[in-house]
């Protein structure tokens, strides 16, 4: 009994210690990444960066627009009959547009980025990794966080906002259509309230979660990758490690940032963006 | 090119590109594999000298005092079992770990403490190929050997394909340039890391199991070119590699690493008549001898 007992709080060590490790790495990998991508001027990652652009945003764009499409749709029919009871539903346009932009958007394009182009980076950076790749860039003087991380964080910070507002339009218009044709809303009558309750403000912040999403499931999936160990197991390992790590990472983020944004609107923040820009606000808050 | 001089204290030697084209070396015939230590190797000049090397890793002392020196255009060739240090030995040389105890010297110059920045300079001056010859895959073989001129210098693209065409050809790969690594075998990826290493005219390369994987005839082609470039271009060269016959045959000298330390070090015959039962077991692959299989 006392044998298991000390055998596994001895692994339970162990694995807190690999954990903090990891984060360490992590932590020190993004702060590496972003310090040297300040220095990106030297426009020579710039052809690198496009690919990866290509890469992570513009071939998961399907499945991102199509995934969004039918959020919307479901949202709408979800909402639209209960709402019809009650002789709201010219409102579903309404609670589209604000449950895409705040929350299903940014949270739908993080979780299907982090399926395809997390999983993509770790297992290609762990490849390389245990096929001696990094460490042959390492010999010719070349810093891998400079060559390979560097590229693949811009572009799913950029990546994944642009991502996100498209998935934002395809959600809503994908509501539009259950509107019409299920739930009888007039187009006209749907984007008006879409229009009335989009606020700029929400959306951006959505927009912002969408951009930590995107930095932070590139450093995860790159810095498993740059620490796979044990060839093709390892690789394995670190591919579900920045997907599992990744998911958890977009979750627990999206509450925390979505309860700031929360606080700072009690706040009075949005009312004081509001004034001092001239812009946005929704006529209906 | 840029000049190699700035880094090495060992001005006085003769450590430009040109000199090391010199014809003298060029005699050396090839096919005499074994060929006596002290025709090529000059003694006055250590390339690497590691003295009292220890390392610890995961716990474990990997390297508890390794003496090792290996000279100017020699070939020095590491033979030891799986695990025993040999690649640890190799990254105390590029610089990509640090001795816990002991001092590095590398082209006459202590090392042991370098500060990464200044060693990423030190290694524009070596050449190293890995077991799988460690290519980009998104890079066609051209690319992949243009890499380390793209990065470090302001060379022309007419420049650059000058240069590497000229690498490619020493290991005869130059109809293969537009190729991926995908699209060729080991042996021709192992040749183009060989191009990649010496795109930079280092003076000293290091082969990690350079012909592990291949097959007898892919395996002898390394081998030789492995003495084209140290008798053509007079490089000097460290090969770790579990294959007694490229050993013999691309070694001036051999030394096995066991339990840390070199075993015993000397020419291929010395090796071949070793009096060390550790040596012998390895030569001759007895599972019964003082190196425990588990
Ligand atoms: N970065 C590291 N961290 C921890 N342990 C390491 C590290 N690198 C190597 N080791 C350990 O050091 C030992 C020697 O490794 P090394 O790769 O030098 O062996 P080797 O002699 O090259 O063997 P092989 O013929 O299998 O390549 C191994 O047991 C390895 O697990
Ligand atoms: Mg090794």
């Amino acid at each position: 009994m006392k044998n298991k007992f000390t055998e596994f709080a001895e692994r339970l060590g162990i694995s807190i210690v690999e954990v903090v490790d990891w984060t360490g790495y992590a932590t020190f990998l993004y702060g590496q990444a972003i310090l040297l991508s300040i220095n990106v001027a030297k426009i020579r990652r710039f052809k690198a960066m496009l690919f990866q652009c290509w890469v992570t945003g513009i071939e998961s764009m399907g499945v991102t627009l199509l995934f969004a499409i039918f959020s919307g749709m479901v949202l709408a029919l979800q909402t639209g009959y209960e709402m019809k009871r009650f002789g709201a539903e010219a409102l579903i346009g309404a609670l589209v547009a604000v449950s895409m932009t705040r929350e299903m958007g940014p949270m739908m394009t993080a979780i299907i980025l982090t399926g395809r182009s997390g999983s993509a980076m770790a297992a290609e950076l762990g490849t390389m990794n245990v096929s001696e790749e990094v460490e042959a860039l390492e010999v010719m003087s070349i810093n891998p966080t400079n060559f390979l991380v560097v590229p693949r964080l811009i572009a799913m910070s950029i990546m994944t906002p642009a991502l996100t507002i498209f998935a934002n339009v395809f959600g809503i218009l994908g509501g539009s259509i259950v509107a019409r044709y299920m739930i009888n809303v007039e187009f006209s009558v749907y984007f008006r309230e879409v229009w009335r309750f989009l606020d700029l403000w929400d959306s951006s912040w959505g927009i912002f979660k969408a951009w930590i999403f995107g930095m932070g499931i590139a450093t995860i999936a790159c810095a498993q990758g740059l620490r796979a160990r044990n060839g093709a197991e390892g690789v394995g390992r670190a591919t579900r490690n920045a997907v599992v790590i990744g998911l958890m990472f977009v979750v627990s983020f999206n509450f925390f940032l979505s309860a700031i944004y929360k606080i700072l609107e009690d706040l009075g923040f949005k009312e004081w963006l509001t004034d001092t820009t001239g812009i946005g606000g929704a006529t209906i808050g | 090119m840029s000049n190699h001089e700035t880094n090495s204290p060992h001005q006085s030697e003769s450590t430009k590109p040109t000199e090391r084209l010199e014809p003298a070396k060029v005699e050396m015939k090839r096919k005499a594999t074994t060929k006596k230590f002290f025709d090529t190797v000059d003694l006055g000049s250590e390339m690497i000298h590691l003295s009292g090397l220890k390392k610890v890793l995961s716990n474990r002392p990997i390297l508890r005092g390794l003496d090792l020196t290996v000279y100017k255009g020699e070939t020095f060739v590491i033979i030891g079992y799986s695990g025993t240090g040999k690649s640890v030995t190799i990254r105390h040389i590029t610089g990509l770990m640090y001795a816990d105890e002991g001092s590095v010297s590398v082209f006459g110059r202590d090392v042991t403490k370098l500060p990464p920045a200044e060693y990423a300079e030190l290694r524009k001056e070596m050449g190293v190929l890995f077991q799988s010859g460690a290519l980009l895959n998104w890079m066609t073989v051209f690319d992949n050997v243009a890499l380390p001129l793209r990065e470090h210098t302001k060379m022309t693209e007419t420049e650059i394909r000058e240069r590497v065409m000229e690498c490619l050809k020493h290991v005869n790969m130059q109809d293969a340039g537009h190729k991926f690594p995908s699209e060729i075998s080991g042996g021709m990826k192992k040749r183009a890391g060989l191009a990649r290493a010496i795109v930079f005219q280092p003076k000293l390369v290091l082969y990690d199991e350079p012909t592990s994987g291949l097959d007898p005839v892919m395996s002898n082609q390394v081998n030789e070119l492995t003495n084209h470039m140290r008798d053509e271009l007079g490089l000097t060269q460290v090969v770790v590699t579990h294959d007694m016959n490229a050993a013999y045959m691309i070694g001036n000298r051999i030394g096995m690493l066991y339990n840390g330390v070199m075993e015993q070090v000397g020419t291929p015959d010395d090796i071949k008549n070793s009096k060390s039962a550790v040596v012998q077991q390895f030569i001759s692959g007895a599972t019964k001898g003082p190196h425990q299989v588990v």
